[in-house]
């Protein structure tokens, strides 16, 4: 009949018990059509037919003027009609399958869509904006479409490669699904890179992501905050870089979130187009953090906090997110970290040499050299007159 | 748009803007339901948080009228978007200076929003020289005098300023005090020693705070001279590159 007001779960009928129940523990059927026969008006919009046992079909359906409303047949199945669902919560089972559209739902006339009458580009202002909107457009949205997509091989290595690396990382192990758990779901990221160098060409890149949005809180997740670093922490450390002179590089690190260890234990569907043979019942029991999880940066940011104190850098009280380290020679080492990027500075490129090797014995890293980028700010360096410069040029 | 004609400060130097109370005429309110206003705005501000405090108080003047924007509020933002035309490679320059000490400089405007009449606090902060915070926003309380707003904006400078000393200190660079420069006299004698008088007598700790603050020290600057300037006021073209050259704000080269 709908969803509850205030509360998730179905508002179900059930004629055998003649009154009206709220449930999570649904199932739908979609085997089964009304039959529009057998339609009887009873008082109020809901009617029913052929009650047996708890195998129950029930439709909603609006008087004659109205037209059809949004019900889909539905069959109850063993599952506890529960009035209090809330005491029902341990032993849920799987989220319900979407209900699909019966043939006779298909037949209502559909709403025409219009489109959205806003941005009449009265200027360029707003042509522009609207436009660097659309730029990156006839990319797949889903695994439905990239199968059909005329590029579709290029993304099936793109998702294969994805793949390698995830069972590289031992990002999880397959696992029957326990009873009652709840599962997360999961949606693969299709995107087109320009290439590196000329001849690379484009590139396709493809992430899998979990739904975050379905995780529980408790269960899923508990702690999920991670701080990031403030800008002006990060002019600050320009400004010491301009007055000291001293050496400024970058680094990335690559799959930043794929490093962090989860503490929860999460469950999540296995990615579509690539459920193991025999096994596709199976669930992933989630090792690492992966894109898309609540606590992916957290987990990312107390594993990089970890390794770093430990090689002895301390960190600020007045910003989480910046280090220092004294060197043997009594001048600092400074280390900034934003989620994935970082700025290291330093009197000695030898210090910086040696601190990137360290990193990259730990994580997965790219070094970018002499930092000329973060955050959108454009850094300058000009060596002989010892002057630096911060711009956003190209986002202007 | 691409084709306007650069100008020389984000804002009108004439009005201030208002949210205007009386009933827009249809045409307007249709014109301004296709305006990307909000968006228009948000990319402002990405720009103004980064490397641009040129745009400060232009951007906090528009975007009190997120609600329910009108075409006066769109005027002005077209003039930002004039303004950074002309001004796309300014940024802010660092540089090696003698002594790196932390310096702050605080202003106000009383009643700075002509309907709410809440008043503006600015602040800049300079890093030998280098200019690392900044700041433009109303006061979250409405207050009675000149002298309490440019206090109530002294207050906010210092706690910016206590932050920052604390950072730099655990950067390696020992400051005992951060000095911060304040053009109100009478908000530097409040700050200073416990004058008393009739119309201070509600103004309370939170903005107390600061007369045992050892972090900080006052110092008077003349108004001419104080940077800040340009984040409270719509000031004309001569003063706005005074304050920006003060701030070492320009263009590469």
């Amino acid at each position: 009949m709908g969803y509850g007001d205030g509360v998730k779960g179905y508002r179900i009928w059930s004629p055998s018990e003649r009154k009206v129940l709220l449930s999570r523990d649904v199932i739908f059927d979609e085997s089964h059509l009304f039959h529009p026969k057998l339609e009887v008006p009873i008082a109020g919009t809901q009617r029913c037919h052929s009650p047996q046992e708890k195998d129950v079909e029930f439709t909603a359906k609006d008087s004659e003027k109205g037209g059809h409303f949004e019900t889909s047949p539905v069959v109850l199945q063993e599952g506890e009609k529960l009035e209090d669902f809330s005491a029902n919560e341990s032993h849920l089972a799987a989220e319900p399958d979407p209900p699909q559209l019966n043939s006779r739902i298909n037949q209502r006339p559909k709403r025409v869509t219009k489109p959205l009458e806003r941005y009449g580009f009265e200027d360029m202002a707003a042509y522009a904006l609207h436009a660097a909107e659309e730029i990156d457009s006839n990319e797949p949205d889903t695994y439905q479409e990239d199968i059909n997509h005329p590029e579709a091989e290029n993304w099936l290595l793109a998702m294969k490669e994805e793949m390698e690396s995830l069972y590289n990382n031992q990002t999880w192990k397959l696992v029957e699904l326990p009873k009652g758990r709840h599962v997360v779901g999961c949606k693969w990221i299709f995107k087109r890179k320009p290439g590196l160098s000329e001849k690379e060409g484009i590139r396709y890149k493809a992430r899998l992501v979990a739904k975050g949005f379905s995780q529980k809180e408790g269960v899923d997740f508990n702690e999920i905050f991670s701080p990031v670093v403030r800008h002006t922490s990060i002019r600050v450390l320009l400004a010491i870089v301009a007055n000291q002179d001293l050496e400024l590089e970058q680094l990335d690190v690559k799959t930043v979130f794929l490093h962090g260890r989860l503490d929860e234990n999460i469950l999540m569907k296995q990615p579509e187009g690539f459920e193991v043979q025999g096994k596709e019942r199976y669930v992933c029991q989630l090792q690492r953090s992966l894109y898309g999880l609540k606590q992916s940066p957290r987990q990312w940011y107390m594993r990089f906090d970890n390794f770093i104190t430990s090689q002895g850098f301390k960190r600020s009280l007045y910003d989480f997110c910046v280090y220092h380290n004294k060197v043997e020679d009594g001048s600092m080492i400074y280390l900034l970290l934003y989620v994935d990027d970082m700025l290291i500075a330093a009197k000695n490129m030898c210090d910086i040499q040696n601190l990137k090797i360290l990193l990259s014995g730990e994580f997965d890293m790219k070094d970018l050299g002499a930092a000329n980028k973060i955050l959108g700010m454009e850094i300058y360096m000009d060596k002989t007159q010892k002057r630096l410069f911060l711009s956003q040029k190209d986002y202007i | 748009m691409a084709d306007s004609k650069p100008i020389s400060t984000p804002h009108s130097e004439k009005e201030k803007l208002l949210a205007m109370i009386k009933v827009q005429a249809q045409a307007d309110q249709d014109y301004m339901s296709k305006v990307p206003y909000s968006s228009a705005i948000g990319s402002f501000m990405y720009a103004m948080v980064c490397t641009r405090p040129d745009l400060a108080y232009a951007v906090s003047m528009v975007n009190r009228f997120l609600n329910q924007p009108q075409k006066e509020h769109w005027k002005a933002v077209k003039k930002i978007f004039r303004y950074l035309k002309g001004t796309s490679d300014v940024g802010l320059i660092y540089g090696s200076h003698p002594d790196c000490c932390l310096t702050g400089y605080s202003d106000a405007d009383f009643a700075a929003d002509l309907v709410k009449k809440r008043s503006l606090t600015g602040y800049a902060y300079t890093l030998g020289g280098c200019l690392v915070s900044w700041k433009a926003t109303l006061q979250p309380s409405i207050s009675l005098s000149t002298t309490e707003v440019e206090y109530m904006a002294f207050t906010e400078a210092a706690k910016e300023g206590i932050w920052l000393r604390g950072l730099i200190n655990y950067l390696g660079i020992n400051q005992e005090y951060a000095n911060i420069y304040c053009d109100s006299l009478s908000a530097i004698c409040l700050a200073k020693d416990q004058v008393h008088h009739d119309r201070t007598k509600h103004i309370d700790v939170r903005y107390h705070f600061i007369r045992s603050e050892r972090r900080i020290k006052v110092h008077k600057i003349s108004t001419l001279h104080n940077p800040a300037d340009m984040f409270t006021k719509p000031v004309p073209k001569s003063k706005f590159d005074h304050c920006l050259s003060l701030l070492n704000v320009d263009c590469w080269g």
